[in-house]
C-alpha cells in the first residue's frame, strides 16, 4: 500500500531545493573553495593548505618561502587584474553558467516553490500509521454493524491531530511515530485498561466500585478451577486435558457473552438516565451543579477502576460519552480476549 | 570526530628492561610512544585505554632489543572534511585566522569570513562587524566548519570556514571583559 506522508514530503522537498540553491549560491560565492596564494615576485602558487608555513615570525603576513615577498590572495589579484589570462576566463565562464543555472532554476520550478509557500502555513491532514488506518476500519465496521458508538473514527483522528495546529512539522511527525511504534490498541489507555480487568485480579485490588463483573470474574475462576481438577482426577490421561481446555474455553465464552450482554443492557439503561437527566435538568432550568454532580458521580466510578481515564472523561459530551466509549472499548477488546484466552488457562493451570 | 579503536605496534625493548614488570614497562613506554602522535590515518591519538594483547618478543640480531607487537586500544581524534568543530583562535592576520580544535590547528582564511567582519588591525588584531557587536581575536572561541584537510603521513592540517549559517564566535571574550 502506497502513502504519502504529506508532513515528510513537504520537509523533503523544501529541504532538496534549498540544498540546491545553496549549492549553486556557494559555488558562485566561492564558500567552499580553498583559497590560493600567489607571489607577486617570482608568481609561486600555494594555498590555504600551507598558510602554517608561510606566516612570517615578524609580522604574521604570508610570505613566499623562496623569495619572502608578501603574498597576494588570488581572488584579490583577479579583482585588481579584472582581465586575466585563460585560465580567470574559464572561471569566469563558470560563473556565469552557475549564475544561469541558479536563474533558471528559480524560474523553471516556481510552481513547485509557489505551490509548498502556499501549503507552509496549512495543517497537514494527519492519516497516522498503517495501523492506526486499519484499527479505524476495522472500528468503523463494527461500528455500522450495529454498535451505536460510531464516533470511533471521529475520535481517534482527534488523537493524532493533536498538531491540528497549523505548522509544527515535527511535532506532527512525532506524533505519528509514537503512534507507529505502539500497536494502536495503546492509544486510547481505555481498552488497555479494560484488558487488564478482564485478566484475573488479584483480591485486594478488587474494589466496591468494580461491581458485579469482578465477582463473577473470581466465581468462574474457582469453578474452572475445581473442575480442571475433578475431571483430571477422573481420567487421569492426556486427552481430559484437552477437554478441559475445551471446557473452559466454552464456558469463557459463555462468560464472555453473559459480560458484555449485561454491560449492553447497563450501558443502554445508562443512556436512559443520561437522557432522563438531561432532560431533568433542563426542565428545571439547568441548575449547573445539578448536571456536573451527576455525570460527576459517575465518572467518578469509572476512575475507580481506570486511572489515566480521567482526561477522557472529559469529553464534551459528558457523560453519554463515557458510556459509548465503554461499549466500544469492549468490543474492540473482545477479539483479542477470546484469542488470547488458551494463555490463560495454561497460567491457571499452572497456578 | 573521536574514535576508539584498536591499534597495534611494534615495541622494542632494551634487554634491561627484562624482568617481572617487563609488561608494566612495555605500556609505560607505549603511552610515552603514542599519546600525542597523529598519524594521518587514524588521526590524533589522545589516550590509550587498555592493552589487548602483548605478542611473544623477538630478538632482533646485533642488537639486542627486543620486538614485541602490542595491541592496544585507543581514543583517536580525526578531523573531517564537513566535520563542524569549536576551537579557540590562536592567531588573527589579515588573511585570516588560526584556531585549535585540541591537537588540530585550523585556519579560516578571509573570503571564508562573512563579508560584514572587516580586518582591525592593531595591538590586538581582529575581525569585527561595522556595529562592532561581533568580534574575533586571539582567544575567542569560535564555532567553524572544516571544508579540508590535507593529511600527511604525520600532520593533519585543516581549513574551515565560519561563512555559514550558525557559524562563528560562540564566546567573544573581548565582550565580557
Ligand atoms: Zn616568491
Amino acid at each position: 500500500m502506497h502513502r504519502l506522508l504529506f508532513v515528510d514530503i513537504f520537509d523533503v522537498v523544501r529541504y532538496r531545493l534549498h540544498r540546491m540553491r545553496k549549492k549553486l549560491k556557494d559555488e558562485l560565492e566561492n564558500r567552499n573553495t580553498v583559497q590560493e596564494y600567489v607571489c607577486p615576485n617570482c608568481n609561486r602558487r600555494y594555498t590555504a593548505f600551507d598558510a602554517l608555513q608561510l606566516i612570517s615570525p615578524d609580522d604574521e603576513s604570508f610570505r613566499c618561502e623562496s623569495c619572502r615577498a608578501e603574498l597576494v590572495a588570488e581572488s584579490d589579484k583577479r579583482a585588481a587584474e579584472e582581465m586575466g589570462d585563460n585560465d580567470d576566463n574559464a572561471r569566469r565562464r563558470r560563473r556565469e553558467k552557475l549564475k544561469d543555472m541558479l536563474q533558471k532554476m528559480e524560474v523553471q520550478l516556481k510552481p513547485l516553490t509557489d505551490l509548498l509557500n502556499r501549503v507552509k502555513d496549512l495543517p497537514v491532514p494527519e492519516f497516522g500509521s498503517l495501523q492506526a488506518w486499519e484499527a479505524r476500519a476495522n472500528a468503523a465496521g463494527r461500528a455500522a454493524n450495529g454498535d451505536p458508538s460510531a464516533n470511533d473514527s471521529s475520535r481517534s483522528s482527534q488523537g493524532q491531530g493533536y498538531g491540528g495546529t497549523p505548522m509544527p512539522f515535527l511535532g506532527e511527525t512525532k506524533v505519528e511515530v509514537a503512534l507507529s511504534g505502539v500497536p494502536v490498541k495503546d492509544e486510547d489507555s481505555k481498552p488497555d485498561v479494560s484488558a487488564t480487568t478482564m485478566k484475573v485480579l488479584p483480591p485486594w485490588m478488587i474494589k466496591q466500585g468494580m461491581n458485579l463483573t469482578m465477582e463473577q470474574r473470581g466465581e468462574v475462576k474457582q469453578e474452572l478451577k475445581t473442575e480442571s481438577g475433578s475431571t483430571a482426577n477422573q481420567h487421569d490421561d492426556k486427552k481430559s486435558k484437552v477437554n478441559d481446555k475445551d471446557d473452559e474455553k466454552s464456558i469463557q465464552d459463555e462468560y464472555l457473552k453473559a459480560y458484555y450482554a449485561a454491560l449492553l443492557q447497563r450501558q443502554q439503561d445508562q443512556e436512559e438516565a443520561a437522557k432522563r437527566n438531561q432532560q431533568e435538568s433542563a426542565n428545571t432550568d439547568n441548575i449547573s451543579s445539578k448536571m456536573p454532580r451527576q455525570v460527576g458521580m459517575k465518572s467518578k466510578r469509572e476512575d475507580d477502576d481506570r486511572d489515566d481515564g480521567v482526561e477522557w472523561e472529559e469529553a464534551p459530551t459528558a457523560g453519554n460519552a463515557n458510556k459509548t466509549y465503554k461499549m466500544h472499548d469492549l468490543n474492540i477488546e473482545a477479539e483479542p480476549e477470546v484469542s488470547g484466552e488458551d494463555e490463560d488457562d495454561i497460567d491457571w493451570e499452572e497456578g | 570526530m573521536f574514535f576508539h579503536i584498536v591499534l597495534e605496534r611494534n615495541m622494542q625493548l632494551h634487554p634491561r628492561h627484562f624482568g617481572p614488570h617487563l609488561r608494566d614497562k612495555l605500556v609505560a613506554k607505549l603511552m610515552k610512544d603514542v599519546e600525542g602522535t597523529c598519524s594521518g590515518r587514524h588521526g590524533f591519538v589522545v589516550a590509550i585505554t587498555g592493552v589487548d594483547n602483548i605478542g611473544k618478543g623477538l630478538i632482533r640480531d646485533g642488537t639486542g632489543f627486543v620486538t614485541f607487537p602490542v595491541k592496544y586500544q585507543c581514543v583517536v581524534f580525526r578531523p573531517f572534511k564537513g566535520e563542524i568543530l569549536e576551537a579557540v583562535v590562536t592567531m588573527v592576520n589579515k588573511m585570516g585566522f588560526f584556531a585549535e580544535a585540541g591537537p588540530v590547528q585550523i585556519f579560516v582564511s578571509n573570503h571564508l569570513i562573512p563579508d560584514d567582519m572587516e580586518f582591525q588591525a592593531g595591538d590586538v588584531p581582529n575581525y569585527t562587524t561595522s556595529d562592532g557587536s561581533v568580534k574575533i581575536q586571539k582567544e575567542s572561541e569560535v564555532r567553524l566548519k572544516i571544508i579540508g584537510t590535507r593529511v600527511d603521513a604525520t600532520e593533519i592540517f585543516c581549513i574551515g570556514t565560519i561563512k555559514d549559517d550558525f557559524l562563528g564566535v560562540i564566546n567573544d571574550p573581548g565582550a565580557s571583559s
